[in-house]
């Protein structure tokens, strides 16, 4: 492929900046974690970082595609081992150096944005079977980071979106200039979060960030088939994804951040639903199959084409000290596979 | 998963060296380390005392727990935020859910007063009947027990019974505000519930629900506020009623001389400090009106003499600069002279015709709450 930006909304030199990052960090993606902490804290590992960025904010002034990302990742690897050789380079240093600029030289560029999405994608067609349609991805810039820090260099300056017109699209919003190592490790998190909660979502069209169901209780399957899954998405980058995606999960839910009193309500109703599952009063389910069954309910409960309060209301049921008989009948009866979960919004209907 | 790991580990040793969190977890030692530079404030060095036998070579770092409540709540951070962490840890979900209860509270609360929010921004009666429930379930989940020492609105709502959250001693400052929210709420989102069903609303039904709005005044930000007042609009409506307004008229004019149909009885009079004029609210508005809060104010004018005119809508701008959020105001005036009306839509107000009945305000006020439509030229 050419470094030619795919994306309709973002601009040649930005797409130029973040292409040729995300390929370096998709080679080096093994060391990814090591390279996050010495980034920030090695002065010749930051050295060499910073002077990446540089080049490729260089290279994107005259971008014209392939040649321009390479020869900005040969300046990487020389400037790797040029630093490696010094004598007042820390050995664990050098040694890190060295493995990046031998992975960089391997590098293939690629558009890795959407290499991770075609994963995900996969994954979760075959978690939502018929009726799963596949979304285009879309980069957007912020020019500021897209939510609330929680630390004074928030690490992960990125958030997603997804659009069911006018094409169904899965939007990445990130801010160039933030988009580090544990950017690109926390990535799988948010396209595993867009596609288990609002690719497949059939709620009559309707998106609103104050569900909770949406953001909340269908969170909890995101966060449920990330483990799952990164494996396959990514076997090498999952080690730092596992690490990144809980402090990702634990910015949004931080106290003052945008629609995080949602998220919360939402995990919590799904936390409870597993407590249920598992108490005897329930189903009686071992601890290991209790999450199994909230993420298989929640994406049931996903493809029921009922209106997103309705969905909202049944969360606001299932975070109740104890369930209706009804709903209990319901829950037990869907777990038998004897009863739809599309019944759980009738039984919601007739509760008085 | 690791930094779970590491800093269950930390909890449960006291004080470690790197290798023993690496033995006690398995987790590679460098991320181990990365784990407690990054929470370095949670830990410190061992004490000499502490650092156990030396053998030859140089000693390892030891370190000890700085602060144990701050590690254990950031585990239970880990563990609510993360559900796979538990799973993979094999640690059930408690049956309360497993989180900070505090917090947890919180979130129902503010999710109960979105959901509430979206109820009176909806026209759908269903969708509004079916949010008011989703309000009220939270409301329910904020309050599982019974709390009989707290008073109750309506004894068949269990909701309204919200005890304060330390139940071991006396409640937090947040925790009795949330309290207040909460009832308060309760309030509004059964009464919309009632308006969504048809059911009539009363005057006492009114009172309640202003009595609520003036409470949340106290413990709310003015955007919210805002958005209360509009709800209490809704409601009054529902209730065939006028909405909250301050009604400003000159010394010696009653509402029932400036609104056709009105009783005096059932007006509320404050004398605006040192212009001579006084603000009327309903009766039942009175409790917002002790707090100059009103949904709209309306100013009466007759028109005689521009000086007049002017001088009032000057006065009517300080009053709303009393009633925060800032309220839409409406003039109503005997006349639409193009000069006039450039100074109404200057003063930010709205100009209404002055043979104006109730339903006409009401309306007004309605279609209009967010931002009066400003009449520019007739």
């Amino acid at each position: 492929m050419t470094g030619r930006c795919p994306y309709e909304y973002l601009k040649q030199d930005v797409w130029f900046q973040l292409l040729a990052r995300a390929v370096l960090f998709h080679a080096v993606r093994v060391h990814i974690e090591t390279l996050h902490d010495r980034a920030t804290r090695s002065d010749s590992v930051q050295h060499v970082v910073h002077g990446y960025y540089l080049s490729a904010a260089d290279g994107a002034a005259d971008a014209q595609g392939t040649t321009g990302i390479d020869a900005v990742l040969a300046d990487f690897c020389t400037r790797a081992r040029a630093v490696a050789a010094r004598r007042g380079t820390k050995p664990p240093d050098a040694e890190l150096l060295t493995d990046l600029a031998r992975l960089a030289e391997d590098a293939v560029v690629q558009d890795p944005f959407a290499r991770m999405l075609e994963r995900v994608n996969d994954l979760a067609a075959r978690e939502y079977g018929r009726g799963w349609r596949k979304p285009e991805l879309s980069l957007a810039r912020v020019t500021e980071n897209p939510s609330r820090p929680v630390y004074p260099v928030d690490p992960y300056p990125i958030t997603g979106s997804t659009f069911h017109k006018p094409k169904l699209t899965v939007e990445l919003v990130l801010d160039p200039d933030g988009f580090g190592p544990a950017t690109y490790a926390a990535m799988p998190m948010v396209l595993v979060h867009e596609c288990v909660c609002h690719v497949a979502a059939a709620q009559r069209g309707e998106t609103c960030n104050e569900s909770t169901f949406a953001e909340g209780f269908m969170d909890y399957a995101a966060q449920y088939f990330f483990d799952a899954w990164i494996g396959r998405i990514d076997r090498d980058l999952a080690p730092a994804a596992r690490e990144h995606a809980p402090e990702l999960v634990h910015k949004y839910l931080q106290p003052g951040n945008p629609d995080a009193d949602v998220r919360q309500d939402g995990l919590r109703a799904a936390r409870k639903l597993r407590a249920w599952l598992e108490s005897p009063d329930g189903l009686n389910l071992r601890p290991t199959s209790g999450p199994t069954a909230v993420a298989d309910l929640a994406v049931d409960l996903n493809r029921v084409n009922e209106k997103l309060i309705k969905k909202d209301q049944l969360v606001a049921t299932l975070n109740q000290p104890s369930y209706p008989p009804e709903v209990q009948s319901v829950l037990k009866g869907w777990y038998a596979g004897s009863t739809p979960a599309s019944d759980l919004f009738i039984v919601q209907e007739h509760r008085k | 998963m690791e930094r779970l790991k590491v800093l269950a580990a930390a909890a449960a040793l006291h004080t470690f060296t790197v290798a023993d969190l690496v033995r006690h977890t398995g987790v590679p030692s460098n991320t181990v380390s990365s784990v407690l530079r990054r929470n370095a404030r949670l830990f410190e060095d061992a004490k000499p005392s502490e650092r156990g036998s030396r053998g030859r070579g140089r000693p390892r770092r030891r370190y000890a727990v700085a602060d144990l409540t701050a590690i254990n709540a950031e585990i239970r951070a880990i563990e609510e935020t993360v559900g796979t962490v538990s799973r993979l840890l094999g640690v059930p979900d408690t049956e309360d859910g497993g989180g900070n209860p505090e917090e947890e509270r919180a979130a129902l609360v503010s999710v109960a007063e979105r959901t509430i929010m979206r109820a009176w921004d909806t026209d759908d009666a269903d969708d509004r009947r079916v949010l008011a429930d989703t309000a009220r379930l939270n409301l329910a989940a904020v309050a599982p027990s019974p709390a009989p020492d707290m008073p109750i609105y309506r004894e068949t709502s269990p909701y309204l019974r919200v005890k304060a959250p330390d139940e071991r001693g006396a409640p937090s400052l947040a925790g009795e505000e949330l309290t207040v929210r909460a009832r308060s709420l309760a309030v509004l989102v059964d009464l919309t519930s009632d308006a969504a069903e048809g059911r009539a609303i009363g005057v006492t039904d009114l009172q309640r629900a202003a009595t609520a709005v003036a409470t949340l005044s106290g413990v709310t930000s003015p955007e919210r506020m805002h958005r209360f007042l509009g709800g209490l609009v809704m409601i009054a409506q529902a209730g065939d009623e006028l909405a909250p307004v301050g009604l400003v008229t000159r010394k010696g004019d009653t509402p029932g001389a400036v609104i056709e149909g009105v009783d005096d009885s059932e007006w509320y009079m404050r004398k605006l400090p040192g212009t001579g004029d006084v603000v009327w609210a309903q009766r039942w508005a009175r409790t917002l009106a002790d707090r100059r809060l009103y949904a709209c104010n309306v100013l009466y004018d007759t028109g005689d003499r521009d000086e007049d005119f002017r001088d009032t809508l000057h006065r009517v701008a300080d009053l709303s600069s009393l009633s925060k959020p800032s309220v839409p105001r409406i003039v109503v005036s005997g006349s639409y002279e193009p000069g006039r009306i450039n100074t109404v839509a200057r003063a930010g107000a709205m100009l209404l015709a002055p043979d104006f009945s109730t339903d006409d305000l009401n309306s007004a006020i309605g279609a209009g709450f967010e931002l009066p439509e400003l009449y520019t030229e007739p």
